[in-house]
C-alpha cells in the first residue's frame, strides 16, 4: 500500500468524521459522554490511535523532506517510516473495518 | 507504539554498513592517491563497529561505527622517475589500498546491508500478516 497516492480518508478526515459522528449522537440525546466519565471512553482510545497514525505519517513526511532537500541521506531510514506509518494505517483501516461491520450487524438485527 | 519489531536495531545496522560502504569507495577511488591532503601518501582506511545502548540503558540496541582508524602498514615502492611525486631516486610511494581486498570488503558490506534489508522486509511481512487475522 502506498500512502498519500491511494483515494483513502487521511487521519484528519477520519478525526473529523469521528467528531462528527459525536456531535450527532449528542444532538439525538443519546450521550455517551455524561455516564461515567473515570472510565476511558472507547472514543477516545480511537481518537488517540488516529492521532498516532498521524504522527507516524508526519514522521514519515518529515524523513522524507529531509531526503529530498539532502539534509540527511538516509534513504533507508524514510523508506522504514514510511513502511511503520504504512502498518499502523493499515491497523487503523482494520479497526475502522471492525468498527462498521458491527454496526451493520446491529442495524441488521430484528425487531 | 512500534509496529514493526527490531526496527531501530537494523536500521542503525543499515546506517553502519553504509558508512563502511562509503569508506570502501573512498579506499577504491584513492587507489592510485600519491598525494593527499596533508602531503603524503594515501593511507587505507579501516571501520570498526561497536554495539549501541538501548533506550534502557543496556548494549544490544544496534551497532554504529566506533571509529574509523587507518592502516599505516607501507604501501609499495616503485620504480617511476617520469611520476611528479617521485623522490630523488626516482622511486614513487605508492597507497596501501588492495582493490581486491576493498572489492571483498564492498561485497561483504554489501550483503550485510542485504541481511538487514531482508530482516525489515520481513519484519514488516509479520506485521501484515497479523492484520489480516480474522479475516
Amino acid at each position: 500500500m502506498r500512502i498519500g497516492s491511494l483515494p483513502i480518508p487521511q487521519p484528519q478526515e477520519l478525526q473529523q468524521m469521528l467528531d462528527a459522528s459525536r456531535v450527532g449522537k449528542a444532538d439525538a440525546g443519546i450521550s455517551t459522554a455524561g455516564t461515567g466519565s473515570a472510565k476511558p471512553q472507547f472514543s477516545s482510545f480511537l481518537e488517540s490511535a488516529v492521532a498516532e497514525v498521524s504522527d507516524k505519517m508526519k514522521a514519515a513526511d518529515t524523513e522524507k523532506t529531509k531526503l529530498f532537500t539532502g539534509e540527511t541521506n538516509n534513504l533507508h531510514q524514510a523508506m522504514i517510516s514510511m513502511q511503520e506509518a504504512s502498518v499502523a494505517f493499515s491497523l487503523m483501516v482494520e479497526v475502522r473495518n471492525k468498527l462498521v461491520e458491527s454496526y451493520q450487524e446491529i442495524m441488521r438485527m430484528q425487531v | 507504539m512500534n509496529f514493526i519489531s527490531g526496527i531501530n536495531a537494523t536500521s542503525s545496522a543499515l546506517e553502519a554498513e553504509k558508512i563502511r560502504m562509503d569508506i570502501v569507495a573512498e579506499n577504491i577511488s584513492n587507489a592510485y592517491t600519491t598525494k593527499g591532503i596533508d602531503g603524503k601518501v594515501y593511507q587505507r582506511k579501516t571501520v570498526a563497529f561497536e554495539s549501541m545502548m538501548n533506550s534502557a540503558g543496556e548494549r544490544g540496541g544496534g551497532v554504529r561505527i566506533s571509529e574509523i582508524g587507518t592502516d599505516s602498514t607501507p604501501g609499495e615502492m616503485i620504480y617511476n622517475p617520469t611520476h611528479p611525486h617521485a623522490d630523488k631516486d626516482g622511486m614513487v610511494q605508492m597507497p596501501n589500498v588492495s582493490v581486491s581486498t576493498e572489492m571483498v570488503d564492498l561485497l561483504a558490506a554489501s550483503r550485510a546491508y542485504e541481511a538487514n534489508l531482508a530482516v525489515v522486509r520481513n519484519a514488516r511481512q509479520m506485521a501484515a500478516k497479523a492484520l489480516t487475522i480474522g479475516r
